[in-house]
């Protein structure tokens, strides 16, 4: 599945579309570099997002981060139990650290985002 | 202000800038520090603000719920601001805030921890050139009144954890001196950030003295009440100026290639959105959020 994954600037990873619905998540790199998490707020489900805006907020100890939309489309579902539990998205954040499903306005617009080889060049490329 | 030119190559290559604003009021003061990390993406330049408050004012992390605030019965009265940085709350009046908006693409502008540390040891730097024995928190510490016995605790909802300066996080300036409060050492600086696409804001609170206009129960001590003699920079005067230009001063070596300080007070684009910011960082809609 990791294969096929794209990924945002912002290190927020999303799934190829199934049955109309893409799954979004942030990435190992991005959870490894906030650190000791300790708040997340999620958005509404059927909220409508263009690309680039915040959908949710993440707190570790030092500091808050926005979440964002990889595309434009609207929420369908949300990860309910990831707030109680955010210690999962450090131990498996491509499976059940997944944060909000969607319904893209325009699957193509995936394809857009980085696919693995260019986001890890990204990341190579980012001060640490 | 006269224009700041952005850089003109990679972001870390330019001079920092660096105003010394008046002091103001919580939702002024948030609206400027927010359009301060814009004006870093906008100007590719790494900016500071130094600022203090005009009335004693109680600022609140950016998730903090404000139901804890509004139960310390001690602090009723006190304005209160919704910070969009995180960390625990602050009681300013006796502190100076260091406001610093670093584009992402700084090499402190990755991981947290980076300008944290570097911000946070130019302090420390500068107090050791003062003869201050400052070092930094490991930061094993979330709770500094639970199980001491304090009496006032009780009162206070998951204290430890509410005020800023109560909490000790990885990297925080401490004076090695009981703070009195159940703590081994004094935190003298506290800080946390806002991590935008573009760019980090770091919000710290360096603790110039005691807030003599709070409750003891809920009051902090400085550096000037830490140091044998006092006096270490008597409070927001001629003193503490002098501190806080000597780490900016550190700081801008440790971050950029030299020091602007342009004349007047920093006043950023209307791009920035100081404006809208007032009026948001005055509403329920925000400070109540939670």
């Amino acid at each position: 599945m990791l294969k096929d994954v794209r990924f945002a600037k912002s290190h927020e990873w999303i799934s190829p579309v199934a049955g109309g619905v893409a799954t979004v998540g942030i990435s190992a790199y991005a959870v490894e570099a906030l650190t000791d998490l300790v708040f997340m707020q999620l958005p509404a489900v059927g909220r409508k997002v263009k690309a680039g805006e915040s959908i949710g907020e993440i707190e570790s100890v030092k500091a808050v981060s926005d979440l964002y939309a990889p595309v434009a489309g609207e929420i369908v579902e949300v990860n309910s139990t990831l707030p109680d539990h955010l210690e999962t998205l450090g131990k498996d954040p491509f499976g059940a650290g997944w944060i909000v499903k969607i319904r893209p306005d325009d699957p193509a617009e995936i394809d857009g985002l980085l696919d693995r080889g260019a986001y890890e060049a990204l990341i190579g490329s980012q001060p640490h | 202000m006269p224009p700041v030119k952005p850089a003109v190559s990679a972001t870390g290559a330019a001079p920092i800038v660096a105003w010394w604003d008046p002091p103001a009021d919580g939702a002024t003061n948030m609206a400027l520090d927010e359009a301060l990390a814009f004006e870093a993406i906008r100007l590719d330049r790494v900016l500071v603000r130094i600022s203090t408050w005009s009335e004693p004012t109680l600022s609140l992390g950016a998730f903090q719920a404000i139901g804890e605030a509004r139960a310390l019965a001690a602090l009723a009265g006190l304005p209160i601001v919704r910070r969009p940085s995180g960390g625990g709350a602050i009681l300013h009046g006796s502190d100076v805030t260091l406001s610093v908006a670093v584009p992402r693409a700084h090499p402190c502008g990755g991981v947290p921890q980076r300008l944290y540390d570097t911000v946070h040891a130019a302090v420390v730097a500068e107090l050791a050139a003062r003869g201050i024995a400052a070092g930094l928190s490991a930061g094993e510490s979330t709770g500094a009144r639970a199980g001491t016995g304090d009496p006032t605790a009780a009162a206070l909802p998951a204290a430890g954890a509410f005020l800023c300066f109560d909490r000790r996080a990885s990297g925080d300036v401490v004076v090695p001196v009981a703070d009195g409060r159940g703590n081994s050492d004094a935190k003298v600086l506290g800080s946390a950030q806002r991590r935008l696409r573009g760019a980090v804001l770091q919000h710290g609170s360096l603790l110039l003295a005691a807030n003599q206009l709070v409750p003891e129960s809920v009051r902090h001590p400085g550096l000037d009440d830490l140091q044998t003699g006092g006096g270490a920079c008597a409070g927001w005067g001629p003193g503490g100026i002098d501190l806080v230009r000597g780490w900016l001063t550190r700081l801008a070596a440790a971050l950029g290639e030299g020091l602007e300080e342009p004349s007047g007070v920093f006043d950023p684009s209307p791009l920035a959105g100081v404006e809208e910011g007032m009026v948001r960082f005055r509403q329920d809609s925000w400070n109540a959020r939670r």
